[in-house]
């Protein structure tokens, strides 16, 4: 009997033995070799989830347990942070491409105008040109991501011109060593006011002052350039944007208490349409064809978001109205567009008591601090999606953003430094776990009070 | 004796119109029309009366048609009260008169509200790529805009006739096609009033707006002037400002000062550092401050500006920067 116990005792043992050699093999394979196809593999089918990439130096993760409203994360929600810096440095402008199905964001580094690709998934940064143009105020890019317009200052005795520049990307074939921007032959005029590319990439639009007002010249950007002009007006404040079939919204530049206009120009007819009028603090966003107009009006000192629908909504008593509100307060630049015009993604801020918006901000007196929120623009439901201060401890303000093709990222540039990053958008809650939906796209209390702070009470 | 006189005017009236068309007509209208509001636009409610010196109307029957539809009928009914409908759509008002003499006038009146959007943009200073409106200050120059139309959209505002009026009775200048003015406005917190009449010759198209230009006052703000990165416009420094570097750029806006004024060099600057004033360098707007020492040290930069040629622009401001750096 006591040999019969010894023995099993050994068993127990001998087991126990080869289970800790099988472990510590394990962590070891995982750790040294992350990279490899088989430790993937094997990571993928073991319970505790994919070995992490190597990539993270600059990634901010956060605890994802912790968004609330979004119901619960998938697999890949936890895989990834939900805010990851792209850049340290200031970024003058960036652009989102696709290739091979996966989404990567090229930038422009305001010091120097070098262009940058970052995976947003993984956060690899890879430098595309060396080409050197420092202070760059403004950049945007056209063609895919392959065209970039530069925008920056020169020094004269009575002051500084504008100066704008194009270049095209001159990569090399090999994928990995640096190339330059191509300067385009064509020149842009100086003192340009305002620039806006079409959301297809194909043309830009600009204004430029002269005696009689201002005068507005549409370019393709294929391979030779062919401005138009198109436009003239005794007015010159506009702010333009210009849409996919040539057309342009034009609205005049904001002020917080001063009524602004705007209207929709077509360039075949030389006809101005309004779509606003006597906005105070208006500024606006349009979709990729002018159907959805998003804009922004002061009421009781807050912005509040508001939708100009070119069909209108018929209300129950037959009028057709063409203005809705959304009832987050935000400005129409802290807004993106999802790959239809269906869904929005915002930032939201709560308004500091005192200050005027938009002048205020413009002028770099006055810090925002944004949350998440997305907005179903056919029903203009709203849902909000995480508040980084919760999430990450750091405050956004969020200036230009934009959505990759797949909807699967929000990008934007942080105003506090200039810096790029990217948020996960969460998926929304029906897509995720059917047994998860129950009440899941309501407001919990909390986020409805964080709500009611960004609404005008 | 009335009867008399207004059948002699009714039978004469035709032959002015033959011998003397256009302006006779007018002026020996026997039956003229004036509305409340003066011009009306669309969608608006609007009193329509009827006057006359030569036709007793308060004995008159009166029927009101609004666009053939009977609306009013009545012994001295002069006035009639109606909606307009949207722009583009033109309201015909037809009167038929009786007067106990017998006589039967015929009047027709059409309202065809022209829409005018009036926007202004005032020639202040507002630095490189602010997307915000400059605003207008003491005596700066302003320039307004008209932008009429009779349906959705405006296809040719040099066509139309604009009479300009501003500060309630001063002339601005009227004529086809002079769709903007430029006018100097005057104190802040004192609005000046634009008043535009437009017309478009040859139709019944008319429209008006009026117009407050609020004044506001000029301001001063400092941005850090960076090496690499020019100047950080989305950040003005406020009260206290760390740098580890031995020098430092500041660069000042000043905002909503006469644009002509700023250009020209018209604007006077005194810097100073510590209290202590120091000469301006060769970009007034731009100034560098040094660490003096190796240890660490703050120093309290200020500007004050004034435009000589409109001496209520002017403007101050300070900001602190601490050099954190020990070397």
């Amino acid at each position: 009997m006591d040999q019969e116990g010894q023995q099993k005792k050994w068993w127990v043992w001998i087991v126990l033995g080869i289970a800790i050699l099988l472990i510590i093999f394990l962590v070891i394979f995982l750790t040294l070799g992350k990279n490899s196809t088989i430790t993937k593999k094997v990571g993928d089918a073991l319970p505790f989830g994919s070995p992490v990439s190597d990539i993270s130096q600059n990634i901010i993760s956060g605890d994802t347990s912790n968004i609330e409203g979004v119901g619960n994360p998938t697999t890949a929600d936890l895989e990834e942070p939900m805010f990851r810096q792209l850049s340290k440095e200031s970024v003058a402008g960036f652009t989102t491409i696709t290739r091979d199905g996966k989404s990567f964001v090229r930038y422009i580094l305001r010091e120097n105008g070098n262009v940058h690709e970052v995976d947003p998934q993984t956060g690899i940064d890879r430098q595309l040109t060396n080409t050197t143009i420092p202070r760059i105020y403004e950049a945007f890019f056209a063609n895919n991501g392959n065209t970039v317009i530069l925008r920056y200052l020169r020094s004269e005795f009575n002051g500084a011109v504008i100066i704008t520049y194009m270049g095209n990307l001159d990569l090399p074939v090999d994928g990995e060593s640096v190339g330059t921007l191509r300067s385009s032959s064509e020149l842009f005029p100086e003192n340009i006011t305002a620039i806006s590319i079409s959301p297809e990439g194909t043309h830009l639009f600009y204004l430029l002052p002269v005696p009689e007002g201002v005068s507005g010249t549409i370019v393709s950007l294929g391979e030779t350039l062919s401005p138009k002009e198109i436009f003239r007006n005794a007015f010159s404040e506009w702010l333009p944007q210009l849409l996919n079939d040539g057309s342009v919204i034009l609205t005049t530049k904001p002020s917080a208490t001063i009524p602004g206009f705007s209207y929709h120009y077509d360039p075949i007819k030389k006809t101005l349409t309004r779509i606003v009028r006597e906005k105070k603090g208006l500024t606006t966003f349009s979709d990729a064809v002018g159907g959805r107009i998003l804009f922004s009006e002061n009421i009781n000192d807050t912005p509040i978001l508001k939708m100009y629908v070119k069909g209108g909504y018929s209300s129950e008593e037959g009028i057709t109205d063409n203005e809705t509100s959304i009832q987050i307060a935000s400005l129409p630049e802290k807004c993106a567009w999802g790959q239809s015009s269906h869904t929005l993604y915002c930032g939201s801020f709560t308004s500091p008591a005192g200050i005027q918006l938009p002048d205020d901000w413009y002028q770099g007196l006055v810090d925002l601090n944004d949350t998440f929120w997305r907005v179903d623009t056919d029903t203009t439901e709203i849902s909000y999606l995480v508040d980084p201060k919760k999430e990450i401890q750091k405050d956004f303000d969020v200036i230009l953003p934009q959505t990759d093709t797949a909807e699967q990222y929000f990008f934007f540039v942080d105003k506090h430094d200039s810096s790029l990053w990217s948020m996960r958008i969460p998926k929304p809650v029906e897509n995720i776990d059917a047994d998860n939906t129950s009440d899941s796209l309501q407001l919990t209390p909390a986020e409805q009070k964080d709500a009611a702070g960004s609404t005008p009470q | 004796m009335s009867s008399i006189k207004t059948s002699f005017l009714i039978a004469l009236f035709p032959l002015l119109w033959v011998l003397l068309p256009g302006t006779v007509f007018a002026a020996f209208d026997l039956i003229t029309f004036s509305t409340t509001p003066k011009t009306p636009g669309a969608n608006e409610s609007v009193l329509v009366t009827m006057n006359s010196y030569a036709v007793n109307l308060g004995t008159a029957n009166i029927t009101w048609y609004v666009n053939k539809e009977p609306i009013k009928n009545g012994t001295a009914e002069t006035s009639l009260t109606l909606r307009t409908g949207d722009f583009g759509e033109k309201v015909t008002i037809d009167v038929v008169i009786i007067t106990t003499e017998g006589l039967t006038v015929n009047k027709q009146f059409i309202i065809a509200p022209a829409e005018v959007d009036m926007l202004w943009e005032a020639q202040t200073y507002t630095p490189p790529f602010y997307k915000g409106k400059a605003l207008p200050t003491y005596k700066s120059l302003v320039r307004v805009i008209a932008i009429p139309r009779f349906n959705s959209v405006t296809s040719s505002p040099a066509k139309y006739f604009y009479k300009w009026t501003y500060d309630r009775n001063k002339g601005a200048g009227e004529a086809i096609g002079k769709n903007s003015i430029v006018i100097p406005v005057g104190y802040a917190g004192s609005p000046t009033l634009v008043d535009v009449e437009t017309s478009l010759p040859g139709t019944d198209w008319k429209g008006a707006q009026y117009l407050s230009i609020p004044v506001f006052t000029t301001k001063l703000a400092f941005y850090q002037q960076a090496p690499l990165l020019g100047t950080l416009y989305t950040h003005a420094l406020n009260a206290s400002t760390e740098t580890s570097g031995v020098e430092f750029t500041a660069h000042a806006v000043p905002y909503f000062f006469s644009l002509n004024d700023v250009l020209d060099g018209n604007i006077l600057y005194q810097w100073s550092v510590n209290k202590q004033n120091r000469p301006a360098s060769s970009d007034p707007l731009n100034f560098t401050l040094v660490k003096s020492g190796n240890k660490q040290e703050s120093q309290t930069i200020s500007l004050s500006a004034q435009n000589p040629k409109r001496i209520l622009q002017s403007g101050a401001t300070q900001a602190m920067v601490s050099f954190t750096s020990e070397e």
